[in-house]
């Protein structure tokens, strides 16, 4: 999986959210990594949906404009735990290794 | 600038999206983008505009229902019908022969495998008839194109000839309609057959037709990074390998040709590579 598509999935995981959302949530919790274009997020989006990793939760229209809000489905849900799961696996196999002050492997 | 040029500008940018996609999304793209309300279009954004549209545009090319082969095979005949008009324009064939070429391609871009049958048999046939049927059939007819002389120059219209009749065996109607704008390649040509100073085969010549290879080529590697089909490689394998047997018979006599070769040989392998090597990130949607 992706990195942005990480974040996309993550993002979802609080509750539905639109696509402004999504966009905001994902570059404040990456630390300001993942900066998605409007238009690759929906490319994402749309990818998603026909993989049924996330659904239309509901749609309004906010000053004329349609806005709908997507939400994860259950194998969205499971398909970024597990992706989480896989990289703290990863990241472990690292962060056993050093020692946290200074970040050097123990000799 | 305000906010409506802005929106005006991304709305141009919309199109590079499938109707498909713009028709599900694309007034909520438009309402993200303008959500807070830009003064002047944002580059990014822009370029996010084109590059998920392409994106989005290979994916719905490589889902549609008629096999690979046949998606590549009708690609790979429509590029050798397309190169056969170019040099019929450059070499200012009857104008009745020109209709032949043109309506050869035509009945390719619209998908219409029954009637592109006859036109790549008359066009192959006419093309190989002194060495099908000898030196004398060259003067048949003012109204047929021009022949060559050896059979591996002939090798491309084999190709347009058997690709057409497998086409047609299918019976299928599932073949996809291309876009016109394949169209200008035969216009450059038109440009460089009639411009003041006549560019025909000349460096100028041999140059634009080397670009617009590469420049098609490098976007079959790209569409196949996208969607992992091999149906790109496949249309060109159809177009490099009969030059590259034709400079293998007959080997360049200068380096630069040489450098050619390998060139579009070396794209084609990247292609063929690229859609044989796992995506990164292939468990999930990689966005």
């Amino acid at each position: 999986m992706s990195e942005p598509t990480y974040f996309v999935l993550a993002a979802l995981l609080d509750g539905p959210s639109h696509g402004y959302g999504i966009i905001k949530r994902a570059e404040e919790q990456s630390g300001g990594r993942v900066r998605l274009a409007v238009g690759t997020l929906y490319g994402a989006l749309d990818r998603l949906a026909g993989d049924g990793l996330v659904a239309v939760d509901r749609e309004e229209t906010v000053q004329g404009r349609p806005r709908r809000y997507y939400r994860l489905t259950e194998d969205g849900r499971a398909a970024v735990v597990r992706e989480a799961a896989r990289m703290e696996q990863a990241a472990r196999v690292v962060t056993t290794r050093i020692t946290p002050a200074t970040g050097a492997a123990p000799a | 600038m305000s906010a409506v040029v802005a929106e005006r500008w991304y709305r141009v940018f919309l199109r590079a999206f499938p109707t498909r996609h713009r028709a599900e999304y694309g007034a909520e793209i438009l309402g993200t983008l303008m959500n807070d309300a830009p003064r002047r279009p944002s580059p990014r954004e822009t370029a996010g505009l084109v590059t998920a549209g392409l994106t989005a545009r290979t994916r719905e090319a490589a889902g549609r229902p008629v096999p690979w082969w046949a998606d590549g095979l009708h690609l790979g005949l429509l590029v050798a019908a397309l190169a056969n008009l170019s040099y019929n324009v450059s070499d200012r064939v009857s104008p009745w022969w020109l209709v032949v070429s043109a309506a050869l391609v035509v009945a390719l871009l619209r998908g219409r495998a029954l009637a592109a049958l006859p036109l790549a048999l008359l066009v192959a046939l006419s093309t190989g008839r002194v060495m099908l049927f000898g030196i004398e059939a060259a003067n048949w007819s003012p109204l047929l194109g021009p022949t060559y002389h050896n059979w591996v120059s002939l090798i491309p219209y084999g190709v347009l000839a058997g690709g057409a009749v497998v086409l047609a065996a299918r019976r299928s109607r599932d073949l996809r309609v291309r876009p016109w704008w394949w169209l200008a390649i035969p216009a450059l040509a038109l440009v460089l057959a009639w411009a003041p100073g006549d560019w025909r085969y000349g460096q100028l010549w041999q140059a634009t037709r080397a670009g617009t290879e590469g420049v098609v080529l490098l976007a079959g590697i790209a569409a196949t990074a996208v969607a992992r089909s091999p149906r790109w490689a496949l249309a060109a394998a159809l177009y490099v390998l009969p030059g590259v047997v034709s400079a293998l018979v007959y080997p360049p006599a200068n380096a630069q040709n040489i450098t050619y070769w390998l060139t579009l040989t070396a794209l084609l392998l990247t292609m063929a590579v690229t859609a044989w090597r796992p995506a990164a990130g292939s468990e999930g949607a990689g966005a």
